[in-house]
């Protein structure tokens, strides 16, 4: 009965959608193209150090769960360096990262076809914004704004030289991604993009992709860029 | 730290016994204070690493061979200047840009694809890419981008190595909807972002022969096309655009008049002389 109920609610959804009822993504992005207003664009300079612990592994993919502080990442006005050890403002909680091999590839590093994908990212800041994906939501009828992370483990850089502690053998990774603001902060009600630019960790420098989904535990390190409006 | 270089003033002038060991305890205080002020601080992805974060104001001109309609693409060379980001280092809020000019941002060759396959109100339907980008800084560092296939160098630069496929790898966020220029001016601005590999080939300044990532999180301003006339080419996409609206959408943005302003993150690693 309870499935009979669901189908029915979403043929309803879909109908509305298709009559125009419900108003799909495309039409608020033509909408806004229509009529925009001056919206205030927020940028944020940060840096998040995480520690994550292994969730899921298969043929193909590992993940795991990421949690930790987020910091200011500061600039040097004269050089633009950018400096990872400001002030704490924010905490990454259960944030689920995947990585993906192409099993074409051959072993590492020369594995070039890596996809780094998210999911349940949880930013809080201590202004009270909390940051969320923003994603298709497969549930629905509705096409909603999709923006997932895009994102890669560039194993052919090598590893990072100069690692010590329980995580040395550190890849770069980089990509970007949609965010959507909620809470009571600054960010509350925006959306807008992240894009990191740092490292995972791992205990040890893996032969292959199969020791590699083996690690129980790993680090994520990385400057990161907010935009929202 | 100006409080604590003050209390090491005037530790060379004579003293009695007892305060000459207060001088010299102090002096091993200054000291410890100077080796860690002169400890660099850690980049954001940790040791080994050398990050810019920069703030880049471009303006586009056509570039040949200006529309590729059976790749679905348009061609623009972008250039202008770069600066530091300014941070709040209390907050992390960026409150703009610096002053000091650190190089010139271009010339980039980019490419911006329409993928007619996806909605836009998809990542994936606007997108681009860096065909051949240079970035040079006033230190003599030069950025390149890591790809495949460089058999030749331009002329006064070293080969780059073609071992490397680290494409730009952009994406427009129209589906985030439009925003006023960030020039202040006539016109609208559409979310822009991307990551790509880059590699310094001079072996100069801050970067120098060092490998890894640019990523950019900006916006293109438009002045023209209008947004509605932009939106009327993008409703043609709703039930998945044919060829005639694909031409109609790539004419348009060739004849866009168009600038790209952005925070970059440069991260590096390797070599360094």
């Amino acid at each position: 009965m309870k499935r009979l109920c669901l189908a029915a609610l979403l043929l309803g959804l879909s109908l509305s959608a298709s009559a125009g009822l419900i108003e799909s993504a495309l039409d608020i992005l033509l909408r806004s193209l229509r009529s925009f207003s001056g919206a205030e664009v927020l940028k944020y300079s940060l840096h998040y150090d995480l520690q994550g612990q292994r969730s899921g592994s298969g043929e193909d993919w590992v993940s795991w769960n990421f949690s930790g502080p987020v910091r200011v990442a500061t600039v040097d006005a004269a050089d633009a360096q950018w400096q990872g050890e400001g002030p704490v403002v924010g905490q990454v909680v259960g944030w689920n990262i995947r990585l993906r091999v192409d099993r074409t590839s051959v072993g590492l590093p020369p594995n070039t076809l890596t996809d780094l994908g998210s999911t349940r990212l949880r930013l809080e800041l201590a202004d009270g914004s909390v940051l969320t994906e923003l994603l298709d939501d497969p549930a629905t009828p509705l096409t909603e704004t999709d923006i997932p992370l895009q994102g890669r483990l560039l194993f052919e850089l090598g590893p990072i030289p100069g690692g010590s502690g329980p995580f040395p053998v550190r890849y770069r990774a980089t990509g970007c991604m949609g965010v959507q603001g909620s809470g009571s902060g600054a960010l509350a009600g925006r959306r807008g993009a992240l894009c990191i630019s740092g490292a995972v960790g791992f205990p040890k420098r893996p032969a292959d992709f199969a020791e590699l989904r083996g690690f129980d535990r790993a680090e994520a390190i990385s400057g990161f860029t907010l935009v929202l409006h | 730290m100006p409080g604590d270089a003050g209390r090491c003033r005037g530790q060379g002038q004579r003293l009695p016994l007892r305060l000459k060991r207060r001088a010299r305890a102090g002096l091993y205080v200054c000291l410890g204070l100077l080796a860690a002020c002169s400890e660099p601080s850690s980049p954001p992805g940790g040791a080994g690493l050398r990050s810019l974060l920069i703030h880049f104001e471009v303006n586009a001109t056509p570039q040949a061979p200006y529309v590729d309609l059976a790749a679905g693409e348009v061609f623009f060379r972008f250039e202008g200047d770069m600066v530091a980001s300014a941070v709040d280092p209390a907050t992390g809020r960026v409150t703009g840009k610096g002053s000091r000019s650190l190089g010139r941002f271009g010339p980039a060759v980019v490419a911006f694809r329409v993928n007619p396959a996806r909605s836009p109100t998809s990542s994936d339907f606007l997108t681009f890419r860096c065909i051949d980008c240079g970035i040079h800084f006033a230190d003599g560092a030069l950025l390149r981008p890591l790809l495949p296939g460089d058999a030749t160098a331009p002329d006064g630069e070293p080969l780059r190595s073609a071992v490397f496929d680290i494409p730009m790898q952009g994406h427009f966020l129209q589906n985030l909807g439009a925003l006023s220029p960030q020039t202040g001016g006539i016109g609208f601005g559409l979310r822009g972002v991307g990551c790509g590999g880059t590699q310094e080939v001079m072996g100069l300044g801050l970067l120098a022969g060092g490998r890894g990532t640019i990523c950019m999180n900006g916006q293109f301003d438009f002045s023209s096309p209008s947004p509605a006339t932009l939106a009327q080419a993008l409703a043609g996409f709703a039930d998945g655009g044919d060829a005639a609206e694909l031409a109609a959408l790539l004419q348009l943005l060739a004849g866009s008049l168009l600038t790209g302003r952005s925070d970059c993150a440069i991260t590096v690693q390797g070599q360094r002389p």
